[in-house]
């Protein structure tokens, strides 16, 4: 396979001040087998083809922050999610929670596994059981752990409720179908939240509501990751909403990280040309603002056969003769500011200002704008 | 080498030459529209009482979340409604009242005065035929043309949009999302319309993809000239591709006006409180504000202003009292009562403090 990580490679890591990582993985990878039928058994040449939805990704979300995971569709990205939550079996690497290897547990580890680290799905209308109560949902992952009687039961209900902004005198008897979509999503954050977990992964939990509740689940997530200490890894393809919640943000792309670091630096000064690009191709809500759009040419390729050396190189601006060889390292090119780009190894102290890539239709490095003046200078 | 890469856009620009030469762009109008949707327990008024109207060459925005009834509004000046849904109104297309046309006359201008770009690029596709061969159907149905000049038409229009000729051969299945999209604007502009509606036409696809369809879709309206609604919940891209704003809310147009006007200055409240919702990669971080509680029911809607609940400046006349349209600037109007004192309400809108006070008054805080 790619071996895209050599040992040694650097991990995205916390800086020392903050506390330890509560989800760790090294070297994720999860591949997905097809034509394993009879028939096509019998009919190929060669080992089974493989989907490789995640190929090699190190992550580290330190708890009390909000880890952002940005990508196309396609990218992988809500599969790493629900690897790192073992709702896939790794195919190779090893997930730490809390500094517990959990890679390959089952059984009653697993199970106590899952009351650690929790998920939260897109759609609120398909993950609420339109049979029970909000009251009879919440409730349903005390049952299924064993935990507490009745009358403890009831209390972690209400409590998890009122965490969400949802009155649980309101709301513990009602159904799903009486609730609009953003008391669905609190419904499923509280349920949750009830097992009191160290670690969620929320898979776009926003891209099915309406623009004008959105912010509160957002709001929400913040708090609760601030109030209860939980790492949260934020999944979405809008880098925008990203900019909001998320202390740190990796982007991915056909599998693997392609760039990662600190929210606002990633973002105002994006290295990698996929994450120009992308950044590049969300519109502004601004009427008198001007973009530079630049457009990708392609679409992404396959996941089954991943090009060779860069996986961006059939579809960068600036592709050069040793991305169709080497997968490109790591490199940093400001503190805590990763890449991993054939654009920025050459130089002995690399600087932003490589960035810098003028590829034959345009000009992908922006000018500075007056957003960047709000925020700290860094550096 | 170099030849080969200039010969396509010789052919290109010349197949916008004479798209343009063909098409005149349509003028409609939509004059009190109401679409109300018969069920068990009352009528469902998706659209209610709406007037707008698209000048030829006009970029129109339609902004509004799930359930404002801007789909409705988009199926019914289509004549695309269910047999039982009650419409009444006017929706003059080139002066032609669209609502009271006889069913073949409505043929004879769909496709041709105007053309629909759907959300669901894969449900507009029929999923068993070659996407060539529904192209050339929409072409002959609308004209005594033969199978290979037709064939030949859809051929430029993929080309247009930038897909390989060979791809007409394909069944949709084998298109990805932006493929099919890009197959659905060929098919919306093969007979040369002169209005073209889109509804949410990337609201399914990547911001990759939706940046090249929507930039592709604003070129060919540049190029073409057809007047265009854009349909959608993304006030980002009604900021960067629409001239003018329609802001839908529970059935009803709240504000109305040039995009810059509607956008900086907007007169509604619950276009300001769209603002605050929205994020932004570029500019200060200023937090989020949700608007807080959901829209009203349409089957009931409330006797007064239909923002009047989540409004955080209501007072007692704006529950009693339904607000009309009215201009507060040059083409700008906003459906509220209190547009005299829009400049402070915007002042105070921004504040997060202002829509937790409605949060607590509709018993959510």
């Amino acid at each position: 396979m790619t071996a895209r990580r050599e040992p040694g490679d650097r991990l995205v890591q916390d800086q020392a001040a903050t506390p330890a990582p509560v989800i760790e993985a090294k070297g994720l990878k999860k591949h997905f087998p097809i034509d394993t039928g009879v028939i096509a058994a019998l009919v190929r040449r060669g080992p089974p083809r493989t989907v490789k939805a995640v190929d090699g990704v190190d992550v580290s979300v330190s708890s009390r922050s909000i880890f952002g995971l940005v990508g196309e569709s396609g990218s992988g990205k809500s599969t790493l999610g629900m690897t790192l939550v073992r709702l896939y079996e790794p195919s190779a690497g090893s997930i730490f929670l809390s500094g517990e290897e959990v890679t390959h547990i089952h059984g009653d580890g697993l199970r106590r596994f899952r009351r650690r680290a929790q998920i939260i799905f897109q759609d609120p209308y398909g993950s609420l059981n339109p049979r029970l109560t909000v009251g009879e949902a919440v409730e349903e992952p005390l049952k299924i752990h064993g935990i507490g009687d009745r009358a403890e039961r009831a209390v972690r209900v209400v409590e998890s409720l009122e965490r969400v902004n949802l009155q649980p005198r309101h709301f513990l008897h009602r159904y799903p179908h009486e609730l609009s979509g953003g008391q669905r999503q609190r419904a499923v954050i509280a349920r949750t939240l009830v097992l009191k977990p160290d670690f969620v992964v929320a898979d776009e939990p926003i891209s099915m509501l309406d623009v004008s509740i959105r912010a509160g689940i957002l709001d929400l997530l913040e708090t609760l990751s601030k109030d209860l200490g939980l790492g949260v890894l934020y999944v979405s393809h809008d880098i925008s909403t990203v900019r909001y919640v998320c202390d740190r943000v990796a982007i991915m792309y056909l599998g693997v990280f392609v760039e990662h670091g600190e929210t606002d630096e990633v973002i105002d000064h994006p290295a990698h040309p996929y994450t120009q690009s992308l950044m590049a191709a969300v519109p502004i809500a601004d009427p008198t603002a001007a973009r530079k759009r630049v457009e990708l040419p392609g679409e992404v390729p396959t996941p089954i056969d991943i090009p060779s050396g860069c996986r961006f190189r059939t579809r960068c601006p600036c592709v050069m003769d040793i991305c169709l060889r080497v997968a490109p390292p790591w490199r940093e090119v400001s503190p805590e500011h990763h890449v991993a780009c054939h654009l920025y190894q050459s130089s002995i102290t690399p600087t932003r200002g490589i960035s810098t890539c003028r590829p034959k239709g345009g000009l992908l490095a922006r000018p500075p704008e007056a957003g960047a003046a709000v925020k700290p200078a860094k550096q | 080498m170099t030849q080969q890469a200039a010969r396509p856009t010789t052919r290109k620009s010349r197949l916008i030459e004479h798209l343009r030469q063909q098409t005149r762009p349509g003028e409609l109008s939509v004059d009190r529209l109401r679409a109300y949707y018969a069920t068990r327990s009352g009528y469902v008024r998706a659209v209610d009482d709406v007037s707008f109207e698209v000048r030829p060459g006009d970029y129109l925005g339609m902004v509004g979340e799930s359930g404002c009834g801007k789909t409705t509004l988009v199926k019914a000046i289509f004549r695309l409604l269910p047999e039982d849904a009650f419409v009444d109104g006017e929706v003059r297309l080139d002066g032609r009242n669209v609502l009271a046309m006889k069913s073949n006359e409505l043929r004879q201008i769909r496709w041709t005065r105007m053309s629909l770009i759907t959300q669901s690029a894969m449900n507009s596709l029929d999923p068993v035929y070659r996407v060539g061969d529904q192209i050339v159907e929409a072409i002959r149905a609308h004209g005594d043309v033969s199978y290979d000049d037709a064939w030949q038409r859809a051929v430029e229009m993929f080309d247009l949009v930038e897909l390989a000729p060979d791809r007409l051969r394909n069944y949709p299945h084998q298109f990805s999302g932006g493929m099919r999209q890009r197959a659905i604007i060929a098919l919306a502009l093969v007979l040369q319309p002169g209005l073209i509606i889109a509804d949410e036409p990337t609201t399914a696809l990547d911001v990759i993809t939706q940046d090249q369809i929507l930039g592709r879709i604003r070129r060919i309206h540049e190029a073409v000239g057809a007047s265009m609604i854009l349909v959608t919940h993304d006030i980002s891209v009604i900021a960067e591709t629409c001239n003018d704003t329609a802001v839908m809310y529970a059935g009803k147009i709240v504000e109305y006006g040039p995009t810059i006007g509607v956008l900086q200055e907007p007169c509604h409240p619950y276009t300001m409180g769209l603002k605050n919702a929205f994020p932004n990669i570029k500019g200060a971080i200023n937090k989020l504000i949700a608007i807080p509680g959901s829209p009203p029911s349409l089957i009931d809607p409330p006797r007064g202003c239909c923002f009047a609940e989540r409004c955080p400046f209501a007072s007692d006349r704006c529950r009693d009292l339904k607000p009309s349209l009215r201009h507060v600037g040059t083409d700008h109007s906003a459906a509220c009562h209190y547009t005299d004192q829009a400049a402070s309400l915007r002042e105070r809108a921004k504040e997060k403090s202002t829509w937790d006070e409605v949060a607590v008054r509709i018993g959510l805080g």
